[in-house]
């Protein structure tokens, strides 16, 4: 009886409710979190491998075929993939993702560098949206995270505690790790840095850094010699000692400056995938602050002296 | 439907349906339509371009605006999106491409209907401003004409269902193609479109890709395309067209470097008169090597005979140096030699200057 109950409970049970979720997440960032959330109920592909620039991915028509069967597709957005994402979903083929199946984790993390007036791109590759950068941030990953779960939920309700009990874990792992990512930049608070691109906002406010200059004279515009010049006086004059890079960009410049002030070129990866050795997302901000901390040691970074 | 060599797409909030307001109540508490938010996309490329040197077909003056390229896109409703493309020039403005595209069908098809240009190869779909050259490789000149080849009507498109295969079928059948070698005639010294009224053209095209390793990939497809071509409706001119396209970037340093090789080689079937017809072809291969951040250099290679005359040919080849300040310029000097049917050796030279304002937009693949 027991048997013939489960061969009854099996033709009954809808094919969705055994098949798992197929997501494609824009970086492998997101990725993380959604494996991370979604468990074994779902297969997670990512299109923006994390030692690729997000800005600049060709809109290949293999990820159609990853696109075309997907369940639903998570998006950094403030037009991070607007280069490459939305022909990729009008072409694919796949309702789903012009409506439920598609979302957009911006949403409820705290974005930076929204701009108050008109821009143009006077301004360099600007995001009219603001910095899309914000996943940088523990606590935006907090928000990614509910916005996954909440999402996964809805797309299979039955598996919603399942995904709440895997946030809730999560939550509890990053809260921990961040006490002590904070507690290890703690020595550097305020320490000044120079970044390529301005792809660390979130990062900076968060670890207590303060970014003093980009390499790029704008965002998305290649160095020129009056904006390096000038870079490596300003950098002189307040003894900075620490060049931050994203691994897809040349080092030649950075290379040069560095010679100029005896900083450190630092290659930090700002996703997870930047080299083998960042496999989640709570092992990108291990990876990055190691480096980091590794980095102002080294180059002799002494944390100003307390007002007596 | 391929990937297209668009240079805007709509902002993917539009496309997503992200919130927007429709309307709003102002302070006399009327409602009025609320928002800047629900109009298309508004985007214009402008063309601009010098031109020298003994060649007999480029226009006599130095200075040209060839074209000002107005683009409009925006989503229609949940299930279909539009969008037009406006071409000004000198001689006044013409739709280009003005259809409407339903997404959201099921089994992997997308409908389209409206004026667009025809899925015959790779380079007939790109609008001019927005190819690497300051001119039109030979071939699709001779046998598809300076404009490209063009249609009114509808399409279907099907990507075929596999796992590890790009494959995708599309099929077009359109009012008779606009006026163009291959599908019209003379008439009063001045090519008009062949047929009559409920003469149309067809258009077939299955194109695949493969990715080769992670930094290189190739892309195929196969075209045919079936017309009348005199007034009379009555002799028709088939065109099969293969294209091939190589390509490699380094992903981890997409923006320094990438190479490019692309091959059409198109045959023509023409009736010249009932009972009679005469072969012919022509095909052009290019390669792009962008060797630094803002610096392209490429090399093309041109051979052509005429629709309905295989009894000479034309070649040449055009190389250029592009400097592309950012995304949305580019400053192209180019040279091209040709060698007419009548054996006339010609040079001609470009400077290409494109600029658009608008969205930031797909880039091209």
């Amino acid at each position: 009886m027991k048997h013939l109950m489960a061969i009854v409970l099996a033709i009954a049970t809808p094919a969705s409710a055994w098949a798992k979720l197929s997501i494609v997440t824009t970086t492998e960032d997101l990725a993380s979190i959604a494996t991370t959330i979604a468990g074994d109920k779902a297969e997670v592909t990512a299109i923006c491998k994390g030692y690729q620039d997000p800005h600049f991915v060709d809109p290949k028509p293999s990820y159609l075929l990853k696109l075309r069967t997907a369940d639903l597709l998570i998006a950094v957005g403030l037009e991070l993939e607007v280069g490459w994402l939305t022909s990729l979903v009008q072409q694919c083929r796949n309702p789903k993702l012009l409506g439920t199946g598609y979302l957009d984790v911006s949403q409820g993390c705290e974005i930076l560098e929204r701009p108050a007036g008109a821009v143009s791109r006077a301004e360099g590759d600007v995001h009219p949206l603001g910095n899309p950068h914000y996943w940088l941030e523990p606590e935006n990953g907090r928000a990614i995270a509910r916005s996954i779960a909440a999402k996964l939920s809805s797309l299979q309700p039955n598996d919603a505690a399942f995904f709440q009990g895997r946030l809730d874990s999560f939550l509890k792992q990053l809260d921990q790790k961040t006490a002590e990512w904070v507690e290890m930049m703690r020595p550097y608070a305020g320490a000044e840095i120079v970044t390529y691109h301005n792809s660390w906002p979130n990062f900076a406010k968060r670890f207590n850094l303060r970014v003093a200059g980009y390499v790029e004279p704008k965002p998305g515009v290649p160095p020129s010699p009056a904006h390096t010049l000038e870079l490596i006086r300003t950098m002189r004059e307040r003894g900075i000692k620490v060049i931050l890079i994203e691994p897809y960009f040349d080092l030649q410049t950075p290379n040069a400056i560095a010679r100029e002030t005896g900083a450190r070129v630092v290659v930090m990866p700002p996703s997870v995938g930047g080299n083998d050795q960042i496999k989640d997302y709570i092992g990108l901000f291990d990876y990055d602050l190691a480096l980091l901390t590794k980095a102002f040691a080294e180059t002799g970074y002494k944390p100003p002296r307390p007002a007596a | 439907m391929e990937l297209q060599s668009r240079t805007f797409f709509p902002v993917f909030s539009l496309v997503l349906g992200l919130p927007c307001a429709c309307v709003a109540e102002t302070q006399t508490g009327a409602p009025q339509q609320g928002s800047n938010l629900m109009n298309p996309n508004i985007s214009v490329i402008g063309n601009l371009g010098l031109n020298w040197g003994d060649d007999s077909t480029i226009s006599p003056e130095l200075f040209g605006l060839k074209e000002a390229e107005l683009g409009f896109q925006a989503v229609v409703d949940p299930y279909a999106r539009g969008d037009f493309f406006i071409a000004v020039d000198e001689e006044g403005a013409s739709i280009e491409e003005g259809y409407i595209t339903f997404l959201a069908l099921p089994g992997g098809l997308s409908i389209k209907a409206g004026k667009f240009r025809s899925n015959i190869g790779k380079f007939n779909r790109t609008h001019p401003p927005e190819t690497v050259f300051a001119d039109r490789p030979l071939a699709t000149v001779e046998f598809l004409g300076e404009d490209g080849l063009s249609g009114i009507g509808a399409s279907a498109s099907y990507l075929v269902p596999l796992s590890s295969l790009y494959l995708n079928l599309d099929f077009e059948v359109t009012n008779n193609f606009n006026e163009s070698p291959s599908f019209g005639y003379e008439s009063d010294g001045e090519l008009v479109a062949g047929g009559k009224r409920g003469d149309l053209g067809y258009t077939l095209r299955a194109s695949t890709y493969r990715d080769l390793t992670e930094s290189s990939n190739i892309a195929a497809g196969f075209s045919y395309v079936r017309g009348v071509n005199d007034a009379s409706g009555l002799q028709a001119t088939n065109i099969y067209n293969t294209d091939v396209t190589l390509r490699w970037k380094n992903p981890r340093r997409a923006i320094y470097r990438s190479f490019m090789w692309q091959t059409e080689v198109l045959v023509e079937r023409m009736e010249t008169q009932p009972g009679s017809t005469v072969s012919s072809w022509g095909m052009f291969s290019y390669v792009d090597f962008q060797f630094s951040r803002r610096w392209h250099t490429g090399a093309r290679f041109d051979q052509s005979e005429r629709p309905g005359d295989a009894s000479a040919s034309e070649r040449g080849g055009l190389a250029y140096i592009t400097f592309t300040p950012s995304e949305f310029s580019l400053l192209s000097f180019q040279s091209r030699y040709v060698k007419r049917f009548d054996g006339k050796k010609e040079w001609a030279h470009f400077v290409k200057l494109t600029f658009n304002i608008g969205p930031h937009g797909a880039h091209p693949f």
